[in-house]
């Protein structure tokens, strides 16, 4: 059945005039750093980025800041309130509750970092091989990711501890490994959405090799839904994070992270609140950034493909 | 065989003998390509016209060998493309070149105008790292654009310039085909005259062979020496432009002549016009015998004893006005086409 | 007789970081009932923008700012909302360039077609889809009684157009808007629906209003035709006067760039070099006049009016109005 495609009407209008203007002005600017600029007109955009990197970077250079010792026990000074010793106050055993946040907040980023980095990484290359060679080596993986995504991702996490025990490495591999399915997918459709675009035939006709081709064509022009995402899924993993340490498989004392933080104060949540809002606050607000950052980086990639 | 074709070259540049290109599909087996032959000899531009399904952009495919033939032989200068794999194939890709259709599109937007140009001369090993940027410049100028562009990146580009930057890029490797598909199809009239300009303009200086796909008539007729008319994958005539043009031989290309507009008001209203019934075939289904009976003027449908169209498939035979046509009663449908009349006035 | 469609001084301008770009500079022409209309410019000179600025459909970051379209007595830029919806589609019909966007996928034919009759009148379900087998036959789609039950993608693009322009005749309108209504088809499938236009016009009167940048349909179909160049109207004129004798070099340079068929063959084409103009900020003199190559001092100063040069044909160039005006002496040398 013809599906009449006699003549398209030539690209034109206004946009494009415009952009030739501006290129003749002399403002050669690539895509991406065109998405950056766009990303930085908004000011929702600004305000979750500069959130996230005040976040991070107080729990990062905090404690040489701030240098009390979150494990060291005041009982005296128990359930205290905000003080200029203390700031956010001290729990049930009177730690204080800023060193401990900080502290915390370290380790539960870090984690939540690196497993996004863990999963974006190994699921990209899993959706990239995929996509790319298709054929019997796309349908086993994709059934490899299927089954992955059948268990729900706590519930993964929580037999991977169980089974590796709750160390630093065990914890970040079990919130990593739910996610890499999500990536494979991510990264395999727009991969064989790039390698029918007329400049990956076009690089063939012109004698380019097939590796070239993957490294130089498909993969930059693949990457912006997987940044996308890392920025969304580093989120739900400081979620998974706490979730885990919250029901007492995360990071065993002497260490914390926001989950066991929250874990710790349950019993006082009516005598002392406090101990539970504040890393309950910093999870959430951590996550929100991360959401909020996210969705900038979207519509900064969405226009102009 | 083409009137202009040089005595002293035997080998046609581009052979195409009995090519068959079949898909599979949701609805079944597309037969893009059905027992398609023909040739390209060095220096000349053969044109190739038809509408959507015909099988043309396919053919400009099999060409080149990035779509694989199902049967027949592929040759560029006597080397059969289809026996050729991986490395091979690809080295000889500094040899035939392509430009397609939606400039902008074919152009990695992540990579400067230069880097795309300087890609292939690497790739292929045709020109040294050092010398690379100032080859870019040198295209550059051959094909119009000022050497600043160099650092553009596609989304600054006209479709006119980017179709340019296109050019430049299968012209760098020297090739002695180069295959236009639907090249000046999605650019601006204007636009469109100044890259036929430019194209005829390198055929001069360089010597290219060029393979002009288009559904455009007007320009392919302008452009081309020799003709090719396809429908639903078969070649229903073949010959000189200027004679298929002036005496078409097969009722399609009758038809299709007439249907193309003409921007002359006094000849669009004299003109009697053949205007087709219903839609293309299905090319997973096509008719028996000859593919065209189901909307031809003088076929079965206007005359219900022809039943040879429907049992047998015309072969494209030699007609007595002198060009190749496949149909049974080729030279039978004339129409007041478009060169005799501007003749009249001109 | 009085115009069906007055249109003065349509401007329309679209926002961007940078400044407005004036898509629509002041475009003016009118429409007599019954009579087939070409617009005709390259990409980016307006005509799309005018031709959604009549009915008032421009969306942010586009607005018109300024000008009136009257048409049956009422400016259609200033009248309330609900008498707007009621010429949408009623009297006045647009037609778009792809079927295939502008069909919904999962209604069938004849609900779409109901729909475009229900907005405007009060007719039974049974009634919607007499009249729609009605439209379908008129179109000339053979068996109408099955393919109202089609969905949109079980049909051709020819097709699919055929059943726009049902949809666009079902209230039997007094003007069709048809922006680019063959560009996405087929050689053949155009001639088809080029034919089913005029035949619409021919029989029951209504005027049509063609928008295109192929000027080999302009020329088989339209009556007039008005040239837009950068946002305004730069020659208008009956089809045969503009064609055969074009007065603004911009439609000389247009008719030059088109592969003469039957020419001598590789003759070279004379398309005008360079790329029209960006338009924002306020441009002096004729928007033209670097690419032009009768350019003269004044073009550069001052921007030159739609004025007649020959009888009932308008252009607005310096040049050709000082020859029209003094063709004896020789007027001013290019």
């Amino acid at each position: 059945m013809s599906v009449g495609a006699g003549s398209v009407a030539p690209r034109g209008g206004w946009r494009r005039r415009r952009a030739e203007a501006l290129a003749a002005s002399g403002a050669a600017v690539g895509p991406g750093r065109l998405a950056l600029r766009r990303m930085f007109r908004n000011r929702l955009s600004i305000a979750a980025v500069a959130v996230l990197g005040a976040i991070v970077l107080a729990v990062v250079l905090g404690p040489f800041v701030w240098t009390a010792d979150p494990n060291a026990q005041h009982l005296n000074l128990a359930v205290a309130g905000p003080s200029s010793a203390h700031p956010l106050g001290t729990d049930t055993n009177g730690r204080d509750m800023l060193a401990r946040v900080l502290a915390g907040g370290r380790v539960s980023i870090s984690i939540s970092l690196a497993a996004v980095l863990i999963a974006a990484g190994v699921g990209a290359l899993i959706g990239l091989a995929a996509g790319f060679a298709g054929g019997l080596l796309d349908a086993v993986a994709m059934r490899a990711m299927d089954i992955l995504l059948a268990f729900p991702s706590l519930l993964l996490a929580l037999a991977v501890v169980a089974a590796a025990g709750a160390g630093v490495v065990s914890i970040t591999l079990a919130v990593a490994i739910p996610n890499v399915a999500f990536f494979a997918r991510i990264m395999r459709s727009m991969v064989i959405s790039v390698r029918e675009r007329d400049y990956v035939l076009a690089a063939r006709a012109s004698g380019v090799r097939r590796s070239r081709i993957l490294l130089r064509h498909v993969v930059p022009n693949s990457l912006s839904p997987v940044i996308v995402a890392m920025a969304l899924v580093f989120g739900l993993t400081l979620l998974d994070v706490a979730a885990l340490g919250f029901l007492g498989f995360g990071i065993q004392p002497p260490q914390s992270e926001w989950g066991t933080l929250l874990n710790d104060a349950r019993e006082y949540l009516l005598t002392s609140p406090v101990a539970l809002i504040v890393p309950g606050l910093a999870i959430a607000l951590t996550a929100l950034a991360g959401n909020l950052v996210g969705d900038a980086l979207n519509d900064a990639f969405d226009t102009g493909r | 065989m083409s009137a202009v074709a040089p005595a002293t070259e035997a080998q046609p540049l581009l052979e195409l003998r009995e090519v068959h290109a079949r898909f599979p599909s949701s609805a079944g087996v597309v037969r893009a390509l059905d027992g398609v032959s023909l040739t390209v000899a060095h220096g000349e531009t053969l044109g190739l016209v038809g509408e959507s399904g015909c099988g043309k952009s396919t053919l400009g495919r099999v060409a080149l060998g990035l779509t694989r033939a199902s049967a027949g032989e592929v040759r560029l200068d006597g080397i059969e493309l289809t026996a050729l794999r991986g490395e091979r194939l690809r080295q000889l890709r500094k040899r035939m070149q392509m430009v397609f259709q939606d400039p902008v599109s074919s152009l990695d937007p992540r990579m400067t105008v230069g880097q795309t140009i300087a890609e292939p001369l690497g790739e292929l090993g045709v020109v040294a790292r050092a010398a690379r940027p100032a080859r870019v410049r040198e295209l550059l100028e051959l094909v119009g654009l000022p050497a600043a562009f160099a650092s553009r990146y596609p989304a600054q580009l006209s479709g006119g310039q980017a179709q340019r930057v296109a050019i430049a890029r299968a012209l760098g490797v020297e090739p002695e085909l180069l295959v236009a598909d639907e090249a000046v199809s999605a650019v601006d009239v204007s636009v469109g005259a100044q890259i036929v300009n430019l194209l005829d303009d390198l055929r001069r200086e360089l010597g290219i062979a060029y393979l002009f796909v288009s559904h455009d008539l007007a320009v392919v007729e302008h452009v081309s020496d020799r003709l090719a008319v396809m429908y639903l994958g078969t070649i229903v005539e073949q010959g000189p432009a200027e004679q298929v043009f002036r005496s078409p031989q097969h009722p399609y290309t009758v038809a299709l002549l007439s249907a193309t507009p003409a921007p002359d008001p006094a000849q669009a209203r004299r003109r009697e016009r053949i205007i087709l019934r219903g839609d293309v075939p299905s090319p997973v289904d096509p008719p028996s015998g000859c593919r065209f009976r189901t909307r031809c003027p003088i076929g079965p449908l206007a005359h219900p004893e022809r039943t040879v169209c429907a049992e047998r498939a015309p072969a494209l035979a030699p007609t007595p006005a002198g060009q190749l046509a496949a149909c049974h009663f080729a030279g039978e449908l004339v129409a007041p086409v478009l060169g005799t009349a501007a003749l009249e006035h001109g | 007789m009085a115009p069906l469609l007055d249109v003065r001084e349509l401007a329309v301008d679209f926002d961007a970081p940078g400044g407005a770009v004036h898509a629509v500079r002041g475009v003016s022409f009118a429409l007599a009932p019954g009579e087939i209309l070409g617009i005709v410019g390259e990409s980016g000179c307006g005509k799309s923008a005018t031709a959604r600025a009549l009915l008032r459909l421009i969306d942010p970051p586009g607005r018109i700012v300024g000008g009136s379209v009257l048409f049956e007595g009422r400016d259609l830029l200033t009248v309330p909302a609900a008498e707007l919806r009621a010429v949408r589609g009623g009297r006045i019909a647009m037609v778009f360039q792809d079927p295939a966007k502008s069909l919904n996928p999962v209604l069938t034919i004849g609900r779409q077609l109901a729909a475009a009759m229900r907005a405007h009148r009060r007719c039974t379900r049974e009634q919607a889809r007499a009249r729609a087998c009605e439209l379908l036959a008129d179109v000339g789609i053979a068996d109408p009684q099955r393919r109202v039950d089609q969905y949109p993608h079980e049909l051709s693009g020819g097709m699919r157009q055929r059943v726009m322009i049902a949809m666009a005749l079902a209230n039997e309108p007094a003007l069709i808007l048809a922006d680019e209504p063959t560009t996405a088809l087929d050689v053949t499938i155009q001639a088809q629906i080029l034919d089913l236009l005029r035949r619409i016009n021919q029989e029951q009167g209504t005027a049509i209003a063609f928008i295109s940048h192929n000027l080999g349909v302009i020329a088989e179909l339209c009556h007039r035709v008005a040239v837009l160049y950068a946002g305004r109207v730069v020659e208008m004129g009956s089809t045969e006067d503009v064609f055969r004798a074009p007065q603004h070099p911009y439609t000389r340079a247009l008719l030059g760039s088109l592969p003469a068929p039957g020419a001598a063959a590789r003759s070279r084409l004379t398309p005008v070099a360079g790329a029209p103009p960006v338009l924002t900020g306020a441009p002096r003199g004729c928007a033209f006049a670097p690419r032009c190559p009768r350019r003269i001092a004044v073009c550069d100063e001052q921007d030159p009016q739609l004025e007649p040069v020959r009888p009932a044909h308008l252009a607005e160039c310096w040049v050709a109005q000082a020859e029209a005006a003094a063709p004896a002496a020789g007027g001013l040398a290019s």
